[in-house]
């Protein structure tokens, strides 16, 4: 995890359910229209879109979870934000990375497959 | 509610959400009180009492809180009873499976500098998911905190934590009296946390201020004032410093966060939380061996079904339906077989009572026309109420109700509410009261009180008699689905509501967001069920104890005032009934006896039933045929239709689990059950206007108790918006029904 944007309201909320920058965030869950699951510290925290909008990080895992980043990346590119709703150009490009929205989720039956 | 007990030792539960701190509240004191796996759930300051070794314990059950920051009333709670120091000891109960987050309200705690004893909870859990803890390196860690390791669910280490409580507070004594040991609280090597090069002097700094100018309560050190204020919670200082001395110090935290801005871009709080965090990790990597992969996947995979975007709904509603089916198919036989009991063999010995000290006509009819038959009339339900209880706590123990929550979100901030409400609106299903207050979970006002305006369209269990007294007498094999539609119908009526509220009243100036933490899953212990069964039935017990009782007896007053009035339309109680038909006329219910009961229902809702027991059952004459009392031949005739009833429950326990499958072919069965009461409904009421009248039933007036928790919480404006503007909808609905109904030539 690296940082907060600008407009999180909650960010020192979740600073102290252990959100805070250099953690390790996995991705369990994220289906569309659903909040996102995240497993933080060993424990589970249930976040919606508009508060993982505001959550920038950058993908650990190796290359194939990287490829995994959906529209970050390409969005970036033409200007437009993920899903182009709650977003407002330029807020939070200082931070150059994905906001964790973006991020495909980490399931663990995948690895159990690639294992 | 027993006398007060002097004290010798007051201890502090604290914890987590979800640590278990209210089981091992429960098994300390032995008190009765609910535990759920909600984040949150204890509000109410709570307090049981224990002995041991001579010495009366009192034990303060502290809200469940992630920090000791000021973000719901909860954690306000919770921050200022340990801020006053009433508690000689806080036990911090650990959950050791979810160790990081947990430890990081420790070392807040420990930071306050008080006397903490670590319960190191679920340490079974732990060990299924790999977790091996080294109790010693983590005491160490934390500054020689005694730390105890316990399964609280199943009592292991609760003997351990009350003698460590002993011990500490000999060891105490022994400081405050040795001769030669001047111990200065100064001297030992209090739990420090470095918060590092950038923010570590301006702390110093602030401190200095704080310890120069200004006096402090002695519990209250300058350090922590200092540091508490840098994370941005000012309130702290009017509340020690009073205004004037806290403007000082707010302008040197202004200056402070001037200056640091540059350095510490993500902002102190932040940064505060992270050294925090710093500091635990430490002590975890200290202290913790864990597997290389999270152990998890079976709960993940559970996860995946229950919270699947199109699957979870569905599935949710499935768990519902059973529920309530299984509510109505036990509750039935139980019904007729109490209904039996009261009506036939009590009445009689009542009877036989009070023929025998000889008593008047007059008291004869007060006692079993009015407080028999209208508490009877209630009490039959409590074995249905018994399992409904019971599957609340279920699926609040078991975790499930957060995975709801989770998948609700969505239609929820339909209503620009989020999950989190959800969970009060699901406690409305068993009562509206403690759904009321559990909206104290929420953030902000306005989603309480939106969530508040809403619970009372929750069918609570006070209204389901009614259902299952019309539905058993009008819609025989249907009932079922008529009961769920009013479930259905409540939870439409919200929905609806819900969106015009927060589109016009109630407009959110900001968007709602949704954080929750999933708890894992649990399986419920029947002990901590029991607990909340007894807990919520004895509540109703005592409702009908004292409420239902003086209000029947009331309401036959009523009845029977002038005494010589020819019928029962002619008396008090008729004539004022008599005087709001006519507003229920187009609804299809519109005779005073109806009305009546909706009269008395808005004092408690238990209350339409018991009106109509005495309105509809009405045998007022029957004073000399006094029948002979057999009591042997009453009691093998209770017992045996006891053991009947339990029979034919759990034929349709069997029939409601296996959908579709009608084992004991019970169509011809269900039609015959009825109460008396179910055959005199059926001669006032069609089955139309009885539909009518329960869907006026399910959306009228939230009873009193209810409406005293909006005006606790909200004022009384929001209680009485709630009173008027739920009436107005059921007769609207009701009416509507009726019409409709009228139109297409039901009857």
């Amino acid at each position: 995890m690296v940082g907060f944007g600008r407009h999180c309201r909650r960010s020192r909320r979740l600073a102290e359910l252990g959100i805070n920058p250099g953690t390790e965030i996995t991705v369990v869950q994220s289906d569309p229209g659903q909040p996102l699951l995240l497993r933080v510290r060993g424990s589970q925290l249930a976040v919606d879109r508009r508060v993982a909008h505001q959550l920038f990080v950058t993908p650990l895992e190796p290359m194939p979870e990287f490829l995994h980043l959906r529209r970050g990346w390409r969005r970036w590119g033409r200007g437009g934000g993920p899903k182009g709703r709650g977003w407002r150009s330029g807020r939070s490009r200082r931070w150059r990375k994905a906001s964790l929205d973006d991020v495909e989720p980490m399931e663990s039956d995948r690895n159990e497959d690639e294992a | 509610m027993k006398m007060k007990r002097n004290t010798d030792l007051t201890i502090a539960l604290a914890g987590n959400p979800n640590a278990g701190k209210t089981t091992v509240f429960n098994r300390l004191t032995g008190s009765r009180q609910h535990t759920g796996n909600w984040p949150g759930k204890t509000i109410e300051r709570k307090s049981g009492w224990y002995k041991h070794a001579g010495m009366w314990i009192e034990v303060v059950d502290l809200p469940g809180t992630y920090s000791l920051a000021a973000y719901s009333e909860e954690e306000i709670v919770a921050r200022d009873f340990l801020l006053e120091g009433q508690a000689d000891v806080v036990v911090v109960v650990v959950d050791a499976s979810n160790l990081e987050r947990n430890l990081y309200l420790v070392v807040q705690i420990l930071e306050l500098q008080l006397p903490v004893i670590i319960a190191l909870n679920m340490t079974d859990m732990a060990e299924t998911i790999g977790f091996e803890i080294d109790i010693d390196d983590l005491s160490d860690g934390l500054g020689d905190v005694p730390v105890i390791r316990m399964v609280a669910a199943r009592g292991k280490g609760i003997e351990e934590l009350k003698e460590e409580i002993l011990l500490y507070t000999k060891q105490q004594s022994n400081e405050d009296t040795g001769p030669d040991c001047m111990t200065n609280p100064d001297s030992s090597p209090a739990f420090q946390i470095d918060y590092g090069l950038v923010i570590e002097p301006e702390i110093e700094n602030l401190r200095a201020l704080i310890e120069e100018r200004f006096m402090l309560p002695d519990q209250i050190k300058p350090r922590w004032l200092a540091v508490k204020v840098l994370e941005g919670e000012v309130d702290l200082l009017e509340q020690f410093l009073g205004v004037e001395d806290a403007r000082v110090v707010l302008d040197q935290v202004h200056s402070i966060q001037k200056r640091l801005e540059a350095r510490v871009p993500e902002g102190l709080d932040i940064a505060i939380a992270d050294r925090r965090y710093e500091c635990v990790g430490k002590i975890v990597e200290q202290s913790l061996t864990r597997p290389k992969e999270p152990a998890r996947t079976r709960a993940d995979r559970v996860d995946r079904v229950v919270t699947h975007p199109w699957l979870g709904i569905p599935i949710f509603m499935m768990v519902m339906y059973l529920v309530f089916s299984l509510v109505v198919n036990v509750s039935e036989p139980y019904l007729e077989w109490i209904d039996a009991v009261v009506s036939g063999p009590i009445t009689n010995w009542v009877g036989a009572l009070l023929t025998s000290i000889g008593a008047s006509a007059w008291l004869r009819g007060l006692i079993l026309d009015g407080a028999i038959a209208g508490v009877g009339g209630v009490l039959v339900f409590i074995p249905g109420l018994v399992v409904l209880f019971f599957f609340i706590g279920l699926l609040e123990d078991s975790g499930y109700l957060a995975r709801v929550a989770f998948v609700m979100n969505r239609f929820l901030s339909f209503l620009g509410l989020n999950g989190k409400s959800f969970v009060p609106l699901i406690l409305g299903f068993g009562c509206a009261v403690p759904g009321i207050y559990a909206t104290r979970t929420l953030e902000s006002r306005r989603d309480r009180l939106l969530t508040a305006l809403l619970v009372p369209f929750m069918s609570c269990s006070a209204r389901l008699p009614v259902y299952v007294v019309f539905g058993m007498a009008f819609f025989g094999r249907r009932a079922d689905w008529i009961i769920w539609g009013l479930y259905a119908l409540g939870i439409a009526m919200a929905v609806l509501l819900g969106f015009l509220y927060s589109r016009t009243l109630l407009r959110s100036s900001e968007e709602t967001s949704f954080l929750m933490e999933l708890p894992s899953y649990r399986l419920p212990r029947l002990s901590n069920l029991w607990i909340h069964v007894s807990l919520r039935t004895g509540e109703f017990l005592r409702n009908a104890g004292t409420l239902i009782l003086a209000a029947s007896m009331v309401v036959w007053l009523l009845l029977n005032i002038p005494p010589k009035a020819s019928s029962l339309e002619q008396s008090v109680f008729g004539q004022v009934s008599g005087f709001v038909a006519p507003v229920l006329e187009p609804a299809g219910f519109g005779t005073w006896e109806a009305s009546g009961s909706l009269l008395t229902g808005m004092v408690a809702k238990e209350l339409v039933i018991a009106t109509m027991t005495q309105i509809y059952l009405d045998e007022r004459v029957e004073t000399g045929a006094e029948s002979e009392i057999n009591l042997l031949q009453d009691l093998i005739d209770i017992g045996k239709g006891f053991i009947e009833a339990t029979i034919s429950a759990g034929e349709r326990l069997l029939d409601a689990l296996t959908p579709g499958v009608q084992l004991f072919g019970g169509e011809g069965e269900r039609e015959e059950g009825g109460t008396a009461l179910s055959y005199s409904l059926q001669s006032a009421f069609t089955p139309l206007s009885a539909l009518a009248f329960i869907v006026f039933v399910s959306l009228y007036t939230p009873c009193v108790a209810t409406l005293g928790a909006i005006r606790a919480e909200f004022g009384g404006r929001w209680a009485s918006f709630s009173a008027v503007s739920q009436t107005g909808m059921a007769w609207l609905v009701a009416t509507l029904v009726f019409q409709l109904g009228h139109l297409l030539g039901l009857t």
